[in-house]
This record gives C-alpha cells, structure tokens and sequence, in this order.
C-alpha cells in the first residue's frame, strides 16, 4: 500500500521548491511523512528555509548590489529623460525604486530556480538581450 | 587555523561523524535533535546549515540513487571533510576547556545543571 502524503499535498510542495534541491528535500519530507495535515506543516517551515538557502547560494551580494545600483541609475536616468518632474513630485524617487526592486527580486528568484541540471549555454546572453529589446517600443 | 564554527553547526557537524555513511537530511536532523534535546529544531534549520557547512568546505555531498520508498527520489549523503574534521576537534577542544572551567567552579555538572550550587556573592555594605 502506498504510504506516502497525498498527491495535492505533495503537489503544492513540489512547485515552491527549488529544483536544485527539490529531490532531496521531497524525498526526506516523504520519509518523515505521517500524515497530510503534519506534511504540510513541516512544509511550510521547511520550504522558507531551503528558498532561502538557495538564495544565499546563488547570490553574490557584491553583484547583486551593483545590479541595484545600475538598474536604479538606469530608471532615474529614463526618468530623468522622458519626465524630469516625475523626479520632484512627493516620493518621485522612491517609487521609481520600485520597478528595480521587483527587477532584482526576479533575478535573484530565476537564479535560485534554475536548475542545474538544464543548462541553457545562451542562458548569459538572454538577460542583456531582453533588456535592450523592452524599452525598444 | 581550522574554521571556526557556531553550537549549530558543531551539532550537525557531529551528527554526520557519529551517522558515518548513513548521513542524510532525514537521519542528520534526528541525531541533531537528539543532541540538542529538549530544545526542538526544525529540519529546514538543518538543510540551511548543511548547505552552509558545505559552502565552507566542512562537509561534501553526493546524491544516491532513487528508492522507491521514497517515492523515487534520492537521498543526499554527507561526509566530513578533512577541514570539518579539523573544525569540529577544535570546537569540542573549546567546549572541553569550558566545561572544564565550568565544573572547577560548580562542580561536576553532569549531576544535572539544577543540582548545582546558586551564586550567591557577598554583598558590599
């Protein structure tokens, strides 16, 4: 007879999970597994932590900071150029730190992600190149 | 000089000596917690100090093949590097030499801590 959680159960913990470590961790949760309420319980302590183990990993906090830095430039800059009193109006220049900072959480997660066992060779060119064709319109 | 490392990861870096060849998330927390007991840890504070200690270069992993009372998913075995075995010598060297100090004044703790004799100083008048 099959022991293991239900399939939703292990369905919502599968996707969250970094694949880089999804293996492991689903395997160890199925070993630990009593029933699906525990399951998920253990779940949602154990997932926040190996998402966030994965990004410490795979983010260097010198680059990720240039990244800010130059992105944020970058924005205020366009900002700067198309609407310069979009610059002076109340908190013009924190809320143009928004679209970086959803930016910078997007690389960060798409590198915590990415799976290591697909690798893309052209994986290094498609940032630069997406970020060149979007403000092209 | 060897890395030094915190009580956490001392615990964990214990547990995969004393496991051997069967250090794996599940068997690592289990031996953790049992060390730690009566304090409680969660096995994702297990699986963050693993990735932490192998980063360092304390311990290496390699993933085994898949069993089916896993549900077809491999387990993630861990050993001890030579540097981790260097680190975890110091650290329990430290924690002797503590101990030590410790028992000096209270005496033998191993009688249990409530057992040991309350610090009461003299007061200035």
């Amino acid at each position: 007879m099959e022991s293991g959680p239900s399939k939703i159960a292990e369905a919502l913990v599968y996707w969250p999970l970094p694949p880089a470590c999804r293996e492991e961790v689903l395997g160890d949760m199925r070993e630990r597994n009593q029933n699906s309420v525990q399951y998920l319980v253990e779940a949602c302590y154990t997932v926040p932590s190996v998402i966030y183990s994965r990004i410490r990993r795979t983010a260097d906090a010198v680059v990720t900071l240039m990244a800010a830095v130059a992105v944020y430039m970058a924005f205020v800059m366009a900002a700067r150029w198309i609407d310069p009193e979009l610059l002076f109006r109340e908190y013009g220049f924190t809320r143009i730190a928004i679209p970086p900072a959803i930016f910078l959480v997007a690389i960060l997660l798409a590198d915590a992600y990415s799976d290591p066992k697909k690798r893309w060779p052209l994986k290094p060119l498609f940032g630069p190149t997406l970020g060149w064709l979007w403000p092209a319109p | 000089m060897a890395e030094s490392v915190g009580r956490f990861e001392q615990i964990v870096l214990t547990a995969i000596l004393s496991l051997r060849d069967e250090a794996y998330g599940v068997t690592i927390h289990e031996k953790a917690a049992d060390l730690i007991t009566p304090r409680k840890i969660s096995p994702g504070a297990v699986y963050v100090t693993l990735d932490c200690l192998e980063d360092q270069g304390l311990i290496s992993s390699r993933l085994a093949d898949p069993t089916p009372e896993r549900g077809e998913r491999s387990k993630r075995y861990y050993r001890l590097e030579a540097l981790g075995e260097r680190a975890l010598e110091e650290s329990a060297a430290t924690s002797k030499r503590v101990w030590e100090a410790v028992a000096e004044i209270w005496g033998d703790i191993a009688e249990g801590v409530g057992k040991r004799p309350k610090w009461n100083p003299a007061r200035p008048r």
